[in-house]
């Protein structure tokens, strides 16, 4: 199988990433680890839209002050639909963006950056540039650890039940248990 | 929209391979040949697309200075086409038609007679109008092999494809889920599994 082919065969990854970042985003309570003891405040903003993996047309947008915490978000994910867009913001110390996220071909689009520029440059082209950057190394960070964390025996074993569990509305997973999970799953990265 | 102002809408992709040794020449000489070139009135083609300078969709003067920032190789790439008002081409089209018939005392014209009476049509309005014009920027860091465009369009993607294909002899994988993973620095053995794993039901008890 080349490329290609790998890449239709595991498009829903990309749901299930946003399912694991909006799961994280609660139980953390908006606080994400990255790597080198960074760590990045996240949360769900204004719009998300939901749909079924079976059907595309099947879809629920939900737009407000915070729909994913709303009741019709519980309900679609209690439905089976999986979050395919999604507002986010991310902020790293004082630089705060806000962007969508498309979880089929994890495009971004609508992003506002930082207002913060850098000191060491003189060039606004650059900085802009540094920026999309670091949205993209935080974002490829994120994704890492579900990896690891979905191809590992633990993914079926704790935490998809954890995330069931979330769906219907009950935490139990605590913060500690998934820190376990992830420093048991991170081991391994190619040269 | 574009990589020095304006919002910002990306896809990425990843290069594969890199460039070869003393490429900024060799690539400067091979994106002027693919420079953008405008439309003329008289010409069939109905859509070009060619390069341009990043944020100037006007400026066809491909330099150094324009193209390479840093580690930054910036282009655009402008796409023009003919957008005939429709509703004017079929009403001018039919007097036009009308008009031939009138001459000939026929009732009928041949279908190599619409044809002309077309293209005469459609160039004589390719005269009074102009070409719709559009750019998007790419940004392709030389040194990640990480291309940002400025455009989430299918059909931009397509003609991206081909230029930067022709223009640097390298390919272009879009990102996806598998892609990113792969780029990632995932290990082998986890990036061996993805294709094996089967969707997660998170409705289910």
């Amino acid at each position: 199988m080349d490329r290609y082919e790998h890449s239709e065969k595991t498009r829903f990854l990309g749901a299930e990433f946003l399912t694991w970042l909006w799961f994280k985003i609660e139980l953390f309570e908006g606080h994400l680890a990255l790597s080198e003891r960074r760590a990045a405040d996240g949360w769900m903003d204004t719009s998300l839209m939901l749909g079924s993996p079976d059907n595309p047309r099947e879809r629920v947008t939900l737009r407000g002050q915070q729909p994913s915490a709303s009741a019709e978000a519980a309900s679609a994910l209690r439905q089976g639909k999986v979050p395919m867009k999604a507002a986010l913001r991310l902020s790293l110390g004082v630089q705060e963006y806000a962007f969508s996220f498309d979880a089929k071909t994890f495009a971004v689009s609508g992003v506002k950056l930082p207002a913060v520029l850098g000191e060491e440059s003189d060039e606004p082209v650059y900085e802009r540039l540094r920026l999309i950057e670091q949205l993209d190394q935080i974002l490829t960070e994120l994704y890492t650890e579900f990896l690891n964390l979905r191809v590992a025996p633990e993914w079926e074993r704790t935490l998809a039940p954890a995330m069931r569990a979330w769906v219907r509305g009950k935490l139990t997973l605590t913060q500690r248990q998934y820190a376990g999970l992830v420093q048991r799953t991170s081991k391994g990265k190619r040269k | 929209m574009g990589v020095f102002s304006g919002p910002i809408t990306l896809t990425k992709f990843y290069v594969r391979g890199a460039p070869p040794r003393g490429f900024k020449q060799k690539y400067l000489d091979r994106i002027r040949l693919r420079a953008f070139r405008p439309l003329r009135a008289d010409e069939e083609a109905g859509e070009r697309f060619g390069w341009c300078v990043a944020g100037s969709i006007l400026d066809l003067d491909l330099s150094d200075e324009k193209v390479f920032f840093g580690s930054y190789l910036l282009l655009g790439l402008r796409q023009d086409r003919w957008k005939l008002p429709s509703t004017l081409l079929q009403a001018q089209y039919a007097e036009a038609c009308q008009a031939a018939l009138s001459k000939s005392g026929r009732e009928k014209l041949t279908k190599a007679e619409k044809d002309v009476i077309k293209g005469t049509v459609v160039g004589q309005l390719k005269r009074k109008v102009l070409p719709s014009m559009r750019m998007v920027d790419l940004c392709w860091d030389l040194d990640s092999r990480v291309a940002y465009f400025w455009s989430q369009s299918p059909s931009m993607h397509e003609r991206l494809d081909a230029l930067f294909g022709t223009t640097f002899d390298l390919e272009l994988d879009v990102a996806s889920p598998y892609v990113v993973a792969a780029e990632s620095g995932l290990a082998a053995r986890k990036l061996e599994a993805l294709p094996g794993l089967e969707p997660t039901l998170f409705h289910t008890r």
